[in-house]
């Protein structure tokens, strides 16, 4: 497995971060997307820098961020069938790749592995293998299979839909999207996390983004105007709710995983 | 006594239509008046569903609303509901649920609690109630582990079902704290079959209804959660995921979700109660605090300052808002009369007060007691058509 962490004007928190990740030893490379930094804030683990006049007064977010982690990664030559893209205030908790791998059932194509923080709910109820099968899972890290990424290119879109500026509902679009094509999207505790919410409160000028009430109205507004332009939904409970209907059918065709349903 | 089917072949007509139960805080005469004609308006079911602070028995001095007890609220409901609509249904029944100290001003024993609680329940069931929640939940704040609160609704639900008509009367069970944390499916699934397999095993009815969290929480003139707020909130599972799974294990054990707290639901919330198919929820403060709303309105439209002065005075000192305040909340006081205000419609000072407004309004030709009902009867009315009466 590959990583990429997204930084912007952290380059510190990121530096850690990357060193961690190398230190555990089971990543081929590690990288950082950098979303318009300035200078002295730009990792040196950097391998794409985002610079434009938009993104140094914007910043890229998550979905532009990890889009360009993506295309980076595609040209790479490794043979990693996985790549990890993380936020930069992301603390990794549990990193047990081996058991990862011996738990991701088989004969299932997986599109993504999406790791729990350390106080996300679904652990409470997450199967006893360490990993399930859900559908409804909020941003953060993510783990997506190469298989997945080629097959979404070769459909001629993006994984991460970059005019979802704030991420709206954005694992549940990917949850659409493996659903509707026979994949499945899998949380685990195998990789677990910590969001040191300390950075965005404390730097969200720095990071470009606004102050959490601020943002969480934006979030709203701008996602379902996206929702709305997209899909011609404009509750994004609608949305939810067909991805959920897609899941359930995608159970009923794949009883051998009903087991691992996150419930 | 009214048969109790009956009353569930009302609640199944409702349910055919995928329409949710109404459950109505009966904190007002008018709440409960305007409540009652729009059942009988739309032919369909209402609960109202006094808490025990609300609406007590005799024997316990009443409630606060009305100034009625559980004999009299009932012989009242019953008399002007001519169609037969409304269920009775008490809401919260269980230990320490209406007083928290004894006489000598110290904690309630449990036994005391229990034997207070037994009291009441009796005189529901002797008042003709169809419903009955047995919610010992305010145990775990005095002691009682979770196990105790199973424990608790097995030994009040044998005591109703040993009295005279208890067996008529349809239950609903809840082991949880009202709480703005979604339940977790499976662990909340755990604590519903223990539950429905003890009953079993006591040879007691199952209930037809079930409390769960669904991620409402009313704190003062709004509901803070994730049902209502719609963002993805870090360390709160999803409505739009735990609802439907909820819903699944209801069913699959036979009975009906009862949602608690769904005041001040935006409109889009209110629309999935039919689209999930929730069975039932529960509203009170936003009746009431519409009631209020209006009344200040016109006291203020007709310039009549004493009232003003002497029911803010009166409801700011009482401080019966704090229970409802956010952690370092910035509620003006105008918002704390607006949650707390209706807490003193029956104190014969502000009653008296309201009366005299009421005169002195239809000098200024402002029909004070029809505006206020419209006012109600439109707060009801937000529920009921995104509940499916209109349909």
């Amino acid at each position: 497995m590959d990583a990429v962490v997204l930084n912007r004007n952290l380059m510190r928190v990121t530096d850690n971060l990357v060193f961690d990740l190398n230190s555990r030893e089971c990543f081929g490379s590690v990288g950082v997307v950098d979303a318009g930094s300035r200078d002295e804030e730009v990792s040196r683990y950097t391998v794409v820098r985002a610079n434009s006049p938009e993104v140094k007064a914007f910043g890229l977010r998550i979905n532009r961020g990890y889009n360009l982690a993506i295309n980076w990664w595609l040209k790479q030559s490794t043979n990693s069938q996985y790549l990890l893209l993380l936020p930069n205030d992301t603390e990794i908790n549990c990193l047990d790749l081996e058991s990862l791998w011996d738990s991701l059932p088989e004969r299932i194509n997986v599109a993504a592995i999406v790791p729990l923080s350390l106080t996300d709910p679904y652990n409470a109820i997450l199967p006893s293998q360490g990993v399930g099968i859900g559908w409804n899972f909020n941003e953060g890290p993510i783990v997506l299979s190469r298989e997945f990424i080629e097959f979404m290119v070769s459909c001629g879109c993006e994984v991460f839909d970059s005019k979802n500026f704030r991420s709206y509902l954005s694992f549940v679009e990917i949850a659409l999207r493996a659903y509707a094509n026979d994949y499945a999207v899998m949380a685990t505790r195998h990789i677990s996390f910590i969001e040191n919410e300390s950075h965005l409160e404390n730097h969200y000028d720095l990071i470009a983004t606004e102050e959490s009430s601020k943002n969480a109205e934006l979030l709203i507004a701008e996602g379902r105007a996206w929702l709305g332009r997209k899909y011609g939904i404009i509750d994004g409970m609608t949305f939810e709710n067909l991805v959920r209907l897609s899941f359930e059918d995608f159970l009923f065709s794949n009883p051998q995983v009903k087991h691992l349903k996150i419930r | 006594m009214r048969n109790s089917d009956y009353t569930k072949s009302l609640f199944k007509e409702l349910r055919d239509r995928r329409g949710t139960l109404l459950g109505v805080g009966p904190m007002s005469l008018r709440i409960v008046e305007e409540t009652i004609k729009l059942a009988n308006e739309t032919k369909k079911p209402i609960a109202l569903i006094p808490s025990r602070r609300q609406v007590e028995c005799s024997g316990f001095g009443g409630g606060y609303a009305n100034n009625w007890s559980t004999e009299s609220f009932s012989k009242f409901v019953r008399e002007a509901d001519r169609g037969g609509y409304i269920l009775l249904s008490r809401d919260h029944s269980g230990p320490w649920q209406f007083r928290t100290k004894n006489k000598q001003g110290s904690s309630l024993t449990y036994k005391e609690a229990m034997e207070e609680a037994k009291a009441s329940l009796r005189v529901d069931i002797e008042s003709d109630f169809d419903l009955i929640h047995l919610d010992p939940s305010q145990g775990l704040e005095f002691q009682r582990s979770e196990q105790d609160v199973i424990n608790d609704i097995l030994d009040l639900n044998e005591f109703c079902c040993g009295l005279k008509g208890g067996r008529e009367v349809i239950y609903e069970l809840g082991a949880d704290e009202q709480s703005m944390i979604p339940d977790l499916p499976s662990i909340a699934e755990e604590k519903l079959s223990l539950i429905l397999e003890r009953l079993k095993g006591m040879n007691l009815p199952s209930p037809m209804f079930y409390v769960l969290q669904t991620g409402t929480k009313v704190k003062e003139l709004r509901n803070i959660g994730s049902f209502a707020t719609r963002i993805p909130v870090r360390d709160m599972l999803p409505a739009a995921f735990q609802i439907p799974e909820i819903l699944k294990i209801c069913q699959s054990y036979g009975v009906y979700l009862k949602e608690h707290n769904a005041d001040y639901l935006p409109e889009d919330s209110l629309s999935w109660h039919k689209r999930l198919g929730i069975p039932a929820a529960n509203v009170a403060p936003e009746f009431a605090v519409a009631e209020t709303r209006a009344i200040i309105d016109l006291a203020k439209q007709g310039k009549q300052d004493w009232f003003l002065e002497l029911f803010y005075g009166l409801v700011l000192k009482e401080g019966k808002w704090q229970k409802w305040m956010m952690p370092n909340s910035k509620a003006t006081d105008e918002e704390k009369i607006l949650i707390a205000g209706h807490y003193h419609y029956s104190n014969p000072e502000i009653s008296e007060a309201i009366d005299k407004l009421s005169v002195e309004l239809k000098v200024q030709s402002i029909q004070f007691d029809t505006e206020i009902r419209r006012s109600v009867r439109k707060s009801i009315l937000r529920f009921l058509k995104q509940f499916g009466y209109y349909d």
